[in-house]
């Protein structure tokens, strides 16, 4: 109790007394990143909540220069909507974790690695023409950076591969529709750079042992928020040997 | 005397034995699905399954008298994760009575990934509604010494809930669960009996009631 009520006092008067948070200005990023920590069951109010912010990041973000595959990648990506534009600037902020609608995702090589595994919709010209099934992929989350000059949340996402029917063994995982997920390269390939509308959901990997699969892993959307994991398979939606 | 007699005429003779033991009823069969072997397994592909921050971990060990009762948010973490990734992986090839228990879990398990949602959509709920239909009719067929329990009945009115109400998070437990955290994290500064309403704040002053009064 005691506890509580000097947390109380504490935040009333940091909210109120600009010269105590002037003072203590190194201490408030510490207290607002507790404060955002997730509360038992306050995290879905957040999701829901239509006035909070698409997304949310880490206020100590690493200045840095983006160079070499993402940056070109960035350029192709920022031309497909505006062709004409000038090439960006490499100047960006690095951060471990993004919140986007209320959920979190982070970097495979920090802390947050758990909740680096994502499902992600591909957008583009050459994916526009893809079969609908195919437009969601899995892929692990490498970086999270804010372009300076743009003000705009990037991700850049390796890739796990679907399986080639020519080459790998069958997917009995994917009779089941979206419940019962599917099968996947275990090492990710290829990369991308995702603005945050193109992340869909978390996933959980498992990774296979058995014989012929030992370079698979198992990909299970999950997905709380939206209802948009169904489409990874809609015509597996109803399984087609029992209805 | 007479039933000593008669008694007695049974255990000399083992066809009277034999059928008067052909009236008693037989014994339940062995209903044992998962058996050693796959508790084995399952709990072999939990280790290998990395999970997101936001899914409690089950007890590695479940489904021994060692760990006990499990929550329901762990039910529901098996039978939407770890039992689907490894029934399918063992019995996804299988045909018969194996591969019918799992394409019934599987109803079961689509029709809790979608009840479960934040959001409600009519094709939400027409995937709901056939998913949990299969899955109590095939308890049917699949145990038909089984009488259906309420709780199906009532997770049959899901889909009609969620039209009316929208998703199931806002009526269940976990809401009321959720308001009384909220009330625990309510600032007070042990001005006792300075509160006069609501009830539930009575005997305490709060830090919102404070800045007011400083304002006001």
């Amino acid at each position: 109790m005691k506890m509580s009520t000097r947390a109380a006092n504490l935040r009333g008067i940091l909210s109120d007394d600009d010269a105590v948070r002037d003072t203590v200005n190194e201490m408030l990023s510490t207290i607002e990143s507790i404060e955002k920590e997730d509360i038992r069951g306050f995290r879905r109010a957040s999701m829901l909540d239509p006035a909070s912010p698409e997304c949310a990041s880490d206020a100590n973000g690493k200045p840095f220069k983006l160079d070499g595959e993402p940056y070109q990648l960035l350029c192709d990506h920022i031309r497909l909507t505006s062709p004409l534009a000038p090439l960006p600037d490499p100047h960006c902020l690095a951060m471990k974790r993004i919140g986007i609608r209320g959920v979190s995702y982070g970097t495979w090589s920090s802390p947050a690695f758990r909740d680096s595994n994502i499902i992600f919709h591909l957008r583009g010209p050459s994916h526009l023409n893809e079969d609908l099934k195919h437009t969601h992929r899995a892929g692990r989350v490498e970086a999270v950076f804010q372009h300076i000059g743009l003000k705009t949340f990037y991700l850049i996402v390796r890739e796990h591969q679907l399986l080639d029917p020519a080459t790998d063994p069958a997917d009995v995982f994917r009779q089941f529709g979206f419940a019962g997920g599917y099968l996947c390269k275990r090492d990710p390939t290829s990369m991308h750079i995702l603005e945050v509308s193109q992340v869909v959901s978390h996933f959980a990997l498992t990774e296979m042992r058995e014989e012929g699969y030992e370079h698979l892993i198992h990909v299970l959307p999950l997905d709380r928020v939206s209802y948009q994991i169904s489409k990874i398979s809609p015509q597996n939606l109803a399984y087609k040997h029992l209805s | 005397m007479l039933l000593l007699n008669l008694l007695l005429q049974i255990d000399e003779d083992p066809q009277k034995y034999l059928l008067l033991q052909s009236f008693l009823p037989e014994p339940p069969p062995v209903r044992a699905i998962l058996g050693k072997n796959i508790m084995q397994a399952v709990w072999e592909d939990m280790k290998r399954t990395l999970l997101p921050s936001w899914i409690t971990p089950v007890p590695h060990n479940w489904g021994t008298a060692k760990r006990g009762k499990l929550s329901a948010d762990n039910w529901l973490v098996i039978f939407i994760i770890h039992l689907p990734i490894t029934l399918i992986r063992l019995w996804g090839n299988e045909t018969g009575r194996k591969h019918e228990l799992l394409a019934n879990l599987m109803h079961l398990a689509s029709a809790s990934s979608i009840v479960i949602m934040h959001s409600s959509r009519e094709e939400q709920i027409l995937a709901f509604g056939h998913h949990i239909f299969r899955y109590i009719d095939g308890i049917k067929k699949l145990f038909p010494d089984q009488r259906l329990r309420p709780v199906h009945h009532a997770a049959l009115h899901l889909g009609d809930l969620m039209d009316l109400f929208g998703p199931v998070h806002s009526r269940s437990g976990f809401f009321f669960e959720r308001y009384i955290n909220f009330f625990h994290r309510i600032n007070t500064n042990q001005k006792l009996g300075m509160c006069s309403h609501p009830s539930h704040l009575r005997g305490s002053k709060t830090f919102f009631q404070v800045k007011w009064s400083q304002l006001s």
